[in-house]
């Protein structure tokens, strides 16, 4: 990690991703999907950008390329702090064979501190999203689907990061459990005053949550800007399509979307 | 007469109850929606009606479909009915296709089974897939689904739902794993196709605005009950039933950014942990020493919903008299 010496956390210019995709025959050269096209991106301390796009359009590499665990063809990715992420899926991204403390712990491996106080600030951690000591005893398995979305962030809190990046944190849970999880990031925020990078599908998490968003379309950032201004008036034909297709709970209003959306 | 009778339908799957006891009806050619989270039993009432259960399950109760009774009705029997009289939409339409089939057969295979081709089958075929949204000319009957992208995979189970012209059409969250911008065009697709054949329509989801869009009436479940039933107009835009306004407050909307969201406190009860009390009681916001101790029977209200909740009326306790285990959510 390097030291945070400009005004951003982490700054991406003209950043490349290209996946090599399976040959079609055994001697032909293999297609590629660029699946980042010159992304460029930043994020200051303390700030919450949303990364909103569809399946395919590249959010999640992009998340990875800002965590560090994929590196860019071109372009450039600088990070000036502590990065932690947190995963959609909390049944498949905690060891279902690590107890708690050693899922929490693991993040500080390498830490200077020493086991006593490491395991006090796993503890802490673990408070912070509001599970108890006693759980560092537990495994995955016996925690519900809410519970371990709070283990995965108290996982990325113990390392004291400055950017948290929560790749749909939320959207593998339940209705009533998505809104428990996102007051706690809102919590966390105002606790810990770190930054978030929170990727969604779904618009209206990341503007509950982001004071900025970028929307992102074939692996490129078709419209960026403070959230409200984005949702107020979108001038991205993609972004309007995206906010077209939430269906809100009045049946009105939901019938009048449908229709229009069967007409055009 | 009702084209679904469900009364007192109940499931265990090793001793543990997932479902029920639930009763409700549809009339032909309206919509139901079944809202409720993962583990409320929506999926396995529509597995019960399909006779798609586990084998392990064990089905209690009355199922009565176009004069039919489906409890404890021979597998034979009941595979008559499905596809011909009554057909479903998954949720992955990746897992619920043959890949090694093309699209073209598995819209016929139906056809065929239960001898409704007639002379031209492939003709009849490109007619339905046609009306789907895949026209002959740009997606050939001798595509695989891998062939497809996701929406278009829907499309394909949608045909061959439609291939029947069933009475009853199920779609068990239908666009979940779908982009939000196919989303709506598949779901208008399943609304007009229902809609032209007169089917019923029991659309199955998570979503408030999905049913918002799609459903007349809407019944929210909660730990394998139904908790509230009525018209979608009075269940979305007066909730009676303190889970169903807890799961609308808990939605996230633009106009609150970085304040709370009122939440629905504790996690839904895992299958079998059911009690002879209110289900809801841990997390209830307006709870009562009754809600811990008896079933809440249900409560009509002039509303129109019909209501599980001891304090449904207002007065607290004195809920469901003369109502409990009656029918709700009858549609029509």
């Amino acid at each position: 990690m390097s030291s945070a010496d400009g005004p951003f956390l982490v700054e991406l210019d003209g950043v490349v991703r290209d996946y090599r995709l399976p040959r079609r025959w055994l001697f032909s050269p293999p297609p590629v999907l660029r699946a980042l096209d010159g992304v460029s991106l930043a994020i200051r301390p303390g700030e919450s950008v949303g990364i909103v796009g569809e399946s395919g359009s590249g959010k999640s590499t992009l998340a990875r390329i800002v965590a560090g665990l994929d590196r860019p063809e071109a372009g450039r990715v600088r990070r000036g702090g502590c990065v932690q992420m947190v995963f959609q899926d909390p049944y498949g991204s905690l060891d279902p064979r690590m107890r708690v403390e050693r899922i929490v712990g693991e993040a500080l491996f390498g830490d200077p501190d020493g086991r006593a106080r490491k395991r006090e600030r796993c503890i802490d951690a673990l408070e912070a999203v509001g599970l108890s000591a006693d759980d560092m005893r537990k495994y995955p398995h016996a925690f519900s689907g809410g519970q371990r979305q709070r283990i995965a962030i108290a996982r990325a809190l113990v390392a004291r990061p400055d950017l948290v990046i929560a790749d749909e944190p939320v959207s593998a849970l339940d209705v009533s459990v998505q809104a428990q999880v996102l007051n706690l990031m809102v919590d966390l925020r105002g606790r810990f005053g770190m930054a978030y990078m929170l990727i969604s599908h779904d618009l209206a998490v990341i503007a509950h949550l982001c004071e900025r968003v970028a929307v992102i379309h074939g692996g490129r950032i078709v419209e960026e800007g403070a959230t409200a201004a984005v949702l107020a008036s979108p001038r991205h034909q993609h972004t309007r399509a995206l906010l077209d297709a939430v269906l809100p709970p009045d049946p009105q209003a939901a019938r009048e979307k449908l229709d229009r959306a069967r007409r055009s | 007469m009702a084209l679904l009778d469900i009364a007192g339908l109940t499931v265990s799957i090793d001793g543990a109850a997932v479902l029920g006891p639930l009763s409700f009806s549809m009339e032909p050619g309206t919509s139901l929606g079944l809202v409720g989270e993962s583990g409320c039993g929506k999926s396995m009432t529509a597995l019960s009606i399909m006779g798609l259960l586990p084998e392990r399950a064990r089905l209690a109760g009355s199922i009565r479909f176009d004069g039919t009774e489906l409890a404890g009705l021979d597998d034979r029997a009941h595979a008559r009915l499905r596809g011909r009289r009554m057909a479903m939409i998954f949720q992955e339409p990746m897992t619920a296709l043959n890949p090694v089939r093309t699209i073209g057969d598995q819209i016929a295979e139906g056809l065929l089974l239960h001898g409704l081709g007639g002379g031209d089958v492939s003709g009849r075929v490109a007619d339905i897939m046609a009306r789907v949204g895949l026209p002959p000319a740009r997606f050939p009957q001798a595509l695989y689904p891998h062939q497809l992208s996701g929406g278009q995979r829907q499309r394909v189970m949608i045909a061959i739902a439609l291939a029947m012209q069933p009475a009853l059409l199920i779609a068990d969250e239908p666009t979940t794993a779908l982009d939000v911008t196919v989303q709506l065009d598949i779901l208008g697709l399943i609304r007009d196709i229902a809609r032209e054949n007169a089917m019923a329509l029991l659309l199955i989801t998570h979503d408030l605005g999905v049913v918002a869009a799609m459903c007349e009436r809407t019944m929210v479940m909660y730990a394998g009950r139904s908790v509230e039933s009525g018209p979608t107009r009075a269940v979305l835009g007066s909730p009676a039933h303190p889970y169903t306004r807890g799961l609308l407050d808990a939605l996230p909307t633009g106009d609150r950014i970085g304040r709370p969201l009122r939440v629905i406190p504790g996690s839904v009860p895992r299958a079998g942990d059911r009690v002879d009390a209110c289900a809801f009681a841990p997390r209830c916001a307006i709870v009562g020493p009754v809600c811990r101790e008896r079933t809440p029977g249900f409560t009509d209200l002039a509303s129109g919903q019909t209501v599980a909740c001891h304090f449904a009326d207002g007065a607290g306790g004195t809920g469901g008299v003369g109502r409990t285990g009656g029918m709700n959510g009858r549609t029509g």
